[in-house]
């Protein structure tokens, strides 16, 4: 053929007989699979027919493959333009509700700011759904890039607890933070402080009034080790493996019309094991959650500050 | 107090920006697309530009350009404020020295944005 490669390796090693069979997709040769033999052969029509059917296999296969992955990346453009299209309008109710709520306060009366705070809750939680879908889009369309630096485990803990506070008061649950000292760790501070964030807010959640959501933090064996653990409602045991999946919901958070959509615990799941990690569950219904994630001690990197990690 | 270009071809938006501006005692131009920016920037150029990046015609980033290619602007700070979140639409913007907000903005983080782009024209 063409190059030089095939008449040289046949004299370096002293190959006989070549057969080379196209790999072909929508007419088109994709690729090409060779064989040698040392000793010469006979032409095998029958050969020939089953390695050209399977050429063919693989040609379908790859072809399958390349418009599953048009298809997604179709999808994240989809999905990139409907977060636009949320988000603009979404700025002006989020952004004129904010310049009424901060009127001076007896132009509201308490009753109306009530109103407008739960139009504002409601405006934030949209947002957030539209941050979660275009995530998940993303994460189809090939990865989740990550930016490494070191990070302070606790104080992420912290952050998400305050933000859930408000919340939790007017639940009247207990929230608690209880942790060893860590050494710094090396990750994406703003994606590990979303799983927090997703995984306080859940056990918020589902907790019912005067309950206790506890976070704590320590290292196992040199595995650095989270736990969100609530006296929630609880997930029946045969739906917990299902529980990471998206837009999966538990029965018990349906039959208590407990809001959500299903994808907080994917978007944990893909942001813990883009750092190496793993997460688990143990529950039991009415008497609560634990969710727990372990990150083993990252392997000694190069300085790079950031890297690209498949989803 | 500066003079303040913001441009955004979603008019609610421009007034929304236009009222945080004024109670924070600047005084705001307003533009609903690259064009009318560049019309209403020729006589009397602004301190900071306040920028939508998907619009109509002319996009935030081509007249972010196009304003600094202008005499008295080579060196105007651009604020971007865009409903386009992803990474590299981000680096996109702040590959031209810029700032970048996404929208929905929090009104304390504008004002962040104009004083330090009124003290420091780049983004380090």
């Amino acid at each position: 053929m063409k190059g030089g490669l095939w008449p040289q390796l046949a004299e370096d090693i002293a190959l006989s007989a070549v057969l080379a069979l196209p790999i072909v997709g929508d007419g088109n040769v994709l690729g090409v699979i060779v064989l040698f033999h040392r000793a010469a052969q006979m032409r095998d029509a029958s050969l020939i027919s089953t390695l050209s059917i399977m050429g063919n296999q693989i040609g379908h296969w790859l072809q399958r493959k390349h418009s599953e992955s048009e298809a997604d990346k179709q999808k994240g453009e989809f999905f990139a333009l409907v977060s636009h299209e949320l988000r603009t309008p979404l700025t002006s109710i989020v952004g004129y509700l904010d310049l009424i709520l901060e009127a001076e306060a007896d132009a509201l009366g308490d009753e109306l700011r009530d109103y407008l705070v739960t139009v504002d809750r409601n405006a934030k939680r949209l947002l957030s759904l539209v941050a979660d879908l275009l995530f998940v889009a993303r994460l189809d369309e090939g990865g989740l890039p990550l930016e490494f630096k070191d990070l302070d485990f606790v104080r992420l803990a912290e952050e998400a607890l305050e933000a859930a506070r408000p919340m939790a008061e007017s639940k009247r649950l207990t929230l608690e933070l209880s942790s060893q000292a860590l050494a710094p760790y090396r990750g994406d501070a703003q994606r590990l402080g979303q799983t927090f964030d997703n995984l306080i807010s859940n056990a918020v959640k589902f907790t019912p009034t005067g309950g206790r959501v506890e976070v704590r933090l320590g290292v196992d064996d040199g595995v650095l080790v989270v736990e969100v653990q609530d006296t929630g409602i609880g997930i029946p045991s045969t739906e917990q493996g299902h529980l990471f999946e998206r837009f999966f919901r538990a029965s018990t958070a349906t039959h208590e019309a407990i809001p959500g959509v299903g994808l907080g615990l994917t978007i944990v799941k893909a942001i813990v094991e883009a750092h190496g990690g793993s997460t688990s569950v143990s529950s039991e219904v009415g008497e609560g959650t634990t969710f727990r994630l372990a990150f083993p001690p990252p392997p000694a990197r190069d300085e790079e500050g950031g890297s690209e990690v498949a989803a | 107090m500066a003079r303040i270009l913001v441009v955004d071809d979603d008019p609610d938006i421009v007034n929304l920006v236009n009222i945080r501006l004024r109670k924070q005692g600047h005084k705001v131009v307003m533009a609903g697309s690259g064009a009318e920016a560049l019309a209403v920037t020729s006589e009397d150029p602004p301190d900071v530009a306040v920028l939508d990046v998907s619009m109509p015609g002319l996009s935030g980033l081509e007249l972010c350009r196009l304003l600094r290619g202008s005499e008295g602007m080579t060196d105007l700070p651009v604020i971007f404020l865009s409903a386009r979140v992803l990474p590299e639409d981000i680096e996109a913007g702040k590959s031209l020295g810029a700032r970048y907000l996404t929208k929905p903005f929090v009104a304390s983080a504008l004002f962040d944005a104009v004083n330090s782009s009124l003290k420091a024209p780049d983004e380090p």
